[in-house]
């Protein structure tokens, strides 16, 4: 079984037209660490995104090209930004069905049109594309409040993964962010949880325990995390040889059919 | 005469199978009879593009003539459907101003662009945003009139910040009263609209703060109608 790292960021983030001011404390690396990371902790295949950018498309072709260097090593996700939705599906669609690439990374800096009304039909146009919706369960917490719910019932049978990195990098997890993404988690098998850098490894094992390992994804979140430390957490919990390469690998695989 | 500068009207894409909200002209005016407000500046609801929710805002201002002052929502996170709603909604739909704008992306080749264009119509424009950006706004578009809702959601710093910019106003939607008080004393009433954001929020509570206040009857009028009908009429 491969092991796969599922949720890493490449590339440099945009400045903005206010001096000095990030959008989200959001850092993304060189192919070269991702690379150099893979080597040491003896990943088979990583999943990239584009770091936040306030547009896409560019982005998400410079994903394409990487892949295309590294066709064995990497697995590239497109990404774009839901505050335009109706630029949102152009943006994917050109990712996956003009790109290539094997997924999509929905997350935008304050998400501000997280209301069913408006989220709901933008999540229905991107799954006409049949790949993965990754979305951020920490960060976009508006959204896993308020409309994912809906999206999650209404489309069981397509595959989204929701993160559950630290939020906003503050390097601690908290539990009111974790509990709706577990209730969701409930209601479609369908529905992944990448546990990267949640700081508690108590925390994952429990996950893992109310979810199933099935449902619950490795991802480095590099290069906030290393892929070394990350694998060894997963190793350390109490699990079956099984669960744990189901968490490690098998599950991406199977939904990415790698 | 008392001038709501903070409401929304329209139901539009919020109206899905999804979602049931709705924002009609008819509970708005119900809701000014009430509260004895005379006029009312009407956003639409929120849409991610606004084309249909502007037109829902020009058919309320052409029933209600004599209650409503439209403004046009504009899409600020993307410059190509951002720059069609400025178009269609102050040139086509002859809308009075723009508002309410939540930029997040805050990439020069984005923003820049859709605030020049509203600039440059001469509109008034009433951003939900940081203080920070405000002030950004307001120096790098010193003849666009802002207008901060919310005071920045509470953030005494928009007083310090009025009272450098010329053309930054605020608005005391769901501002607490302490803040409400204090700006008028450090600032002045001058650069203070009354602002209700209802349907969200009910407008005699928001009312209620501005007639309470321990100032002259004449501040309260700058308040309640006479700063933002200046701005209009200066604004065209």
């Amino acid at each position: 079984m491969p092991v796969i790292d599922a949720y890493t960021h490449v590339g440099a983030a945009d400045s903005s037209v206010l001096e000095g001011f990030r959008p989200v404390k959001e850092r993304g690396c060189g192919v070269d660490k991702i690379l150099e990371n893979m080597e040491m902790a003896g990943v088979d295949k990583t999943v990239i995104i584009p770091v936040h950018r306030w547009e896409y498309p560019e982005a998400n072709r410079e994903i394409a090209r990487l892949i295309e260097k590294y066709p064995e090593r990497l697995i590239g996700f497109g990404r774009v930004d839901p505050n335009c939705p109706e630029c949102a599906y152009d943006v994917a669609r050109e990712a996956v069905k003009d790109l290539g690439l094997k997924g999509i990374e929905v997350s935008g800096f304050q998400w501000v049109n997280y209301d069913p009304a408006i989220a709901c039909p933008l999540f229905e146009r991107l799954f006409t594309l049949d790949v993965p919706v990754l979305i951020r369960g920490d960060v976009d917490y508006g959204l896993v409040q308020r409309a994912l719910p809906q999206i999650v019932e209404r489309f069981r049978d397509k595959t989204m993964i929701a993160t559950l990195s630290p939020w906003a990098g503050l390097g601690f997890y908290h539990p009111p962010y974790r509990e709706p993404l577990i209730d969701i988690a409930r209601i479609s098998r369908n529905f992944y949880l990448i546990v990267s850098t949640v700081v508690m490894t108590r925390s994952i094992e429990e996950i893992v325990l109310r979810v199933g390992a099935r449902q619950v994804i490795f991802g480095s979140n590099a290069p906030y995390s290393h892929p070394t430390y990350e694998i060894a957490r997963i190793e350390s919990l109490n699990l079956t040889d099984e669960e744990k390469m189901l968490i490690l690998g098998g599950n991406i695989a199977r939904i990415l059919g790698v | 005469m008392i001038v709501d500068a903070h409401t929304h009207v329209g139901r539009g894409i919020a109206r899905t199978e999804y979602s049931q909200f709705d924002a009609s002209p008819e509970w708005l005016i119900n809701q000014m009879d009430k509260s004895g407000v005379d006029k009312a500046v009407i956003f639409p609801v929120f849409h991610p593009v606004f084309r249909h929710g502007n037109e829902e805002v020009a058919e309320a201002v052409r029933r209600y003539p004599n209650r409503f002052i439209g403004f046009a929502g504009v899409q600020m996170n993307c410059r190509k459907h951002g720059l069609e709603d400025v178009k269609y909604g102050l040139d086509v739909l002859g809308l009075r101003g723009v508002g309410e704008l939540k930029p997040t992306n805050l990439s020069p080749n984005v923003l820049l662009p859709i605030l020049g264009a509203i600039e440059k119509r001469g509109v008034p424009a009433n951003f939900h945003t940081s203080v920070r950006l405000a002030d950004y706004i307001a120096k790098r578009f010193p003849k666009l009139i802002v207008i901060l809702a919310h005071m920045g959601w509470n953030d005494p710093h928009a007083i310090t910040v009025a009272k450098e910019r010329a053309n930054l106003y605020l608005d005391t939607s769901t501002v607490s009263l302490d803040l409400i008080k204090q700006a008028v004393e450090k600032l002045g009433a001058e650069k203070i609209l009354f602002g209700s954001d209802a349907p969200f929020i009910y407008q005699y509570p928001e009312l209620k703060k501005i007639e309470v206040l321990p100032i002259t009857d004449a501040e309260k009028r700058l308040i309640l109608s006479e700063n933002l009908m200046r701005i209009l009429e200066e604004g065209g």
